[in-house]
C-alpha cells in the first residue's frame, strides 16, 4: 500500500505492458481485405465482441461518475444509470435491428437515408465535433502527469498516439479487439476497487455512518428539474454513433439487439461498482476533492500489482473510448464530409480513413491542451448540440414517420435552439441557467419536425 | 435490524469478473473455430484440397454450382 499516487515499478511495467499489447493487436488484425472489412470489420461483429466492444467504448472516464456520485450520492446511479438504461432499451427494442440491416456505414449516411442529402451534411458536422474526443485526451494528459510526473501534454501524445496508431493500422477490427482487452481491464479494476473497499473499510454500516443521509437515497440531493434535465440527456443515446457503428457493423439484426441488451446487464454491474466506489471515497476521505478522491482511495487500499491493474484499468477505460471516437470520426470524414465518388477504390478509401484517424486524434489532443480548463462547458455544448439536432430526425425517421423537409428543419431547429440557448448561459441570464441548453433545443426540434411533417399532409388533403 | 446489503456489492463486483472473463472465452473459442464454408464452392474447393480459382478441381466445382 502507498500513500502517494506516484508511479511505482510495478505500474511502469503494467501500463506499458497494456500499451504495447494494444499496439500488437493492431498490428495482428492489420491484415485488411477491402474497405468493409477495414471501417466495420466485414459487418460480421459476433455477439460477445459486440458486447465488449460497446460496454468499454461507453464507459471513458471512470473518473466522471465517481465524482458525480461522491458529490451526490446514490442519484448519481438514477442520473447516469437508470435512466440510460431505458434509453438502451428503447434503442435494442426499436432501432438496433432496423440499422444492422440497413447496410449503411455511419449515422450521418443513416440519415441521409432518411432525410436527404442536405440533412447528411449536416448531420455529418455536427457528429464530427462530437465525437473529437478532447474529453478522454485530457483524461490520459492528468492520469500520466499524476502517475508519472509528467506534463499534461507529454501523457496526452504518448497514448493518444498510441491509440490512433492501432486504430489506423488495423482498423474497425483493431478498434474492437482492444476494446475487448479493455473491457476486461476495466471491469477487474473496478471490481477489485470494490472488494478491497469492503473488506478493509467495511461494509453497509461503515457507508450509513459516515455518509450525510441524503447520500443513500435514490434521489439525493438533486432537484426535480435537475433529474429530469437528466432523462432528456439519456436520450442523447438514440443518436450515439458508436451504437450505430457496432449495429450496422453486427453480423445479424439478432446480435445488434441481443448485444446492447446483454451489454446492459454488464453496465448495470459496472455502474453500482463505480457509484459505490465514489460513496466510498467520499466516507473514506469527505475533505479530498470529489474528482480525485477515488483515485487516491485506490492508492490507498490497493495493494501493490491490484494498484497497478487499477491504473491500468482507468486508462484503458479512456482509451477505449479515444480509439473508438477517432474511428467514427475518421469515417465520417471519408465517407460523409468527402464522400467517396465512382472512382474511389477500396484502398483511397481506406487510406483517406486512416489519414482521418490521425487528424481526429490530433484535433483532440490540440484542443485538449488549449481548453484543457474550459473544456467541459464546451465539450457539454457541442453534445448538446449534436444530440438536440439528430435525436427527433433519427429516431421518428426509423421508426417510419419521414415526412420531406421535415429532418432537415428539425435539425436546423434544434441546433439554433441548443446554440441560442447556450448564447443567453454564457450571458449568464438568470433564467437562461435554470435550464440545461439541451432541453429547448429538443422542443424546437419537436415543433419544426411537427409543423413541417403535417403542413404537406394538409395540403395533400386539400 | 437495518438490512445488510454489503454482500450484494461483493455479489456485484464478482459477477462483473466472471461475466468479462466468460465474454473475453466466448471470442477466443469464436475465433478457433474453423470458419464455415463461404459458399457451396468454396466447400468444394476445400473438401479437394483445391487452393483457388486455379487449376484442378475447376470443373467439377462448376458442375456442383450449375447442378
Amino acid at each position: 500500500m502507498r500513500s502517494s499516487m506516484t508511479a511505482s515499478s510495478t505500474d511502469f511495467i503494467a501500463l506499458f505492458a497494456y500499451a504495447a499489447l494494444t499496439l500488437w493487436i493492431g498490428h495482428r488484425v492489420a491484415k485488411n481485405e477491402g474497405a468493409d472489412d477495414f471501417l466495420l470489420a466485414g459487418r460480421s461483429l459476433g455477439l460477445p465482441l459486440f458486447v465488449g466492444s460497446l460496454v468499454s467504448t461507453w464507459y471513458g472516464a471512470i473518473f466522471g461518475v465517481t465524482e458525480i456520485a461522491f458529490k451526490h450520492g446514490l442519484a448519481s446511479w438514477l442520473t447516469q444509470g437508470i435512466f440510460w438504461y431505458g434509453a438502451y432499451l428503447i434503442f435494442a427494442f426499436f432501432l438496433a435491428s432496423r440499422l444492422a440491416q440497413s447496410g449503411h456505414r455511419t449515422l450521418p449516411e443513416q440519415i441521409g437515408a432518411l432525410h436527404g442529402e442536405n440533412a447528411r451534411f449536416f448531420a455529418a458536422i455536427l457528429n464530427y465535433f462530437n465525437v473529437v474526443p478532447i474529453a478522454y485526451m485530457l483524461v490520459l494528459g492528468k492520469l500520466a502527469e499524476v502517475l508519472f510526473s509528467w506534463p499534461v501534454w507529454l501523457g496526452i501524445l504518448v497514448f493518444g498516439a498510441i491509440a490512433a496508431l492501432y486504430s489506423a493500422a488495423g482498423g474497425f477490427k483493431a478498434v474492437i479487439y482492444t476494446d475487448l482487452l479493455q473491457f476486461l481491464l476495466m471491469c477487474l479494476g473496478v471490481a477489485a476497487m470494490i472488494v478491497y473497499a469492503v473488506t478493509r473499510l467495511g461494509g453497509a454500516d461503515f457507508l450509513q455512518n459516515r455518509l450525510p443521509a441524503d447520500h443513500l437515497s435514490l434521489l439525493g440531493n438533486m432537484s426535480v428539474q435537475e433529474i429530469v434535465v437528466w432523462a432528456v440527456v439519456a436520450l442523447s443515446t438514440l443518436v450515439d454513433p458508436n451504437f450505430y457503428h457496432r449495429c450496422f457493423a453486427a453480423a445479424s439484426p439478432r446480435i445488434a439487439r441481443n448485444g446492447i441488451l446483454i451489454a446492459i446487464f454488464f453496465w448495470v454491474l459496472f455502474d453500482v461498482c463505480t457509484t459505490f466506489g465514489g460513496l466510498y471515497a467520499r466516507a473514506a476521505l469527505p475533505f479530498w476533492n470529489p474528482s480525485s478522491a477515488y483515485a487516491v482511495l485506490g492508492g490507498l487500499i490497493l495493494p501493490a500489482g491490484l494498484e497497478s491493474l487499477f491504473w491500468v484499468a482507468i486508462l484503458a477505460s479512456a482509451m477505449s473510448t479515444i480509439d473508438s471516437y477517432c474511428f467514427v470520426g475518421a469515417m465520417t470524414i471519408s465517407v460523409d464530409l468527402f464522400p467517396p465518388s465512382k472512382e474511389t477504390t477500396d484502398r483511397d478509401l481506406v487510406r483517406k480513413t486512416r489519414a482521418g484517424v490521425f487528424l481526429t486524434a490530433a484535433l483532440a489532443a490540440v484542443l485538449a491542451m488549449i481548453f484543457s480548463g474550459s473544456f467541459k462547458a464546451i465539450w457539454k455544448t457541442l453534445g448538446s448540440l449534436s444530440a438536440a439536432a439528430m435525436m427527433l430526425p433519427a429516431a421518428l425517421g426509423l421508426l417510419g414517420w419521414r415526412p420531406p423537409g421535415a429532418g432537415f428543419a428539425a435539425m436546423v431547429g434544434g441546433a439554433s435552439g441548443t446554440l441560442g440557448w447556450a448564447a443567453l448561459r454564457a450571458m449568464s441570464i438568470p433564467w437562461a441557467l435554470k435550464l440545461e441548453a439541451l432541453m429547448p433545443g429538443v422542443s424546437l426540434s419537436l415543433c419544426c419536425y411537427i409543423i413541417v411533417g403535417l403542413v404537406p399532409e394538409r395540403k395533400a388533403r386539400e | 435490524m437495518a438490512f445488510d446489503w454489503t454482500w450484494l456489492l461483493l455479489f456485484d463486483a464478482a459477477f462483473l469478473v466472471v461475466g468479462a472473463i466468460l465474454i473475453v472465452a466466448m471470442v477466443i473459442r469464436e475465433r478457433r473455430k474453423p470458419k464455415p464454408p463461404a459458399t457451396c464452392a468454396d466447400g468444394m474447393r476445400q473438401k479437394a484440397g483445391v487452393g483457388d480459382q486455379h487449376g484442378a478441381g475447376q470443373s467439377e466445382i462448376e458442375e456442383h454450382e450449375h447442378g
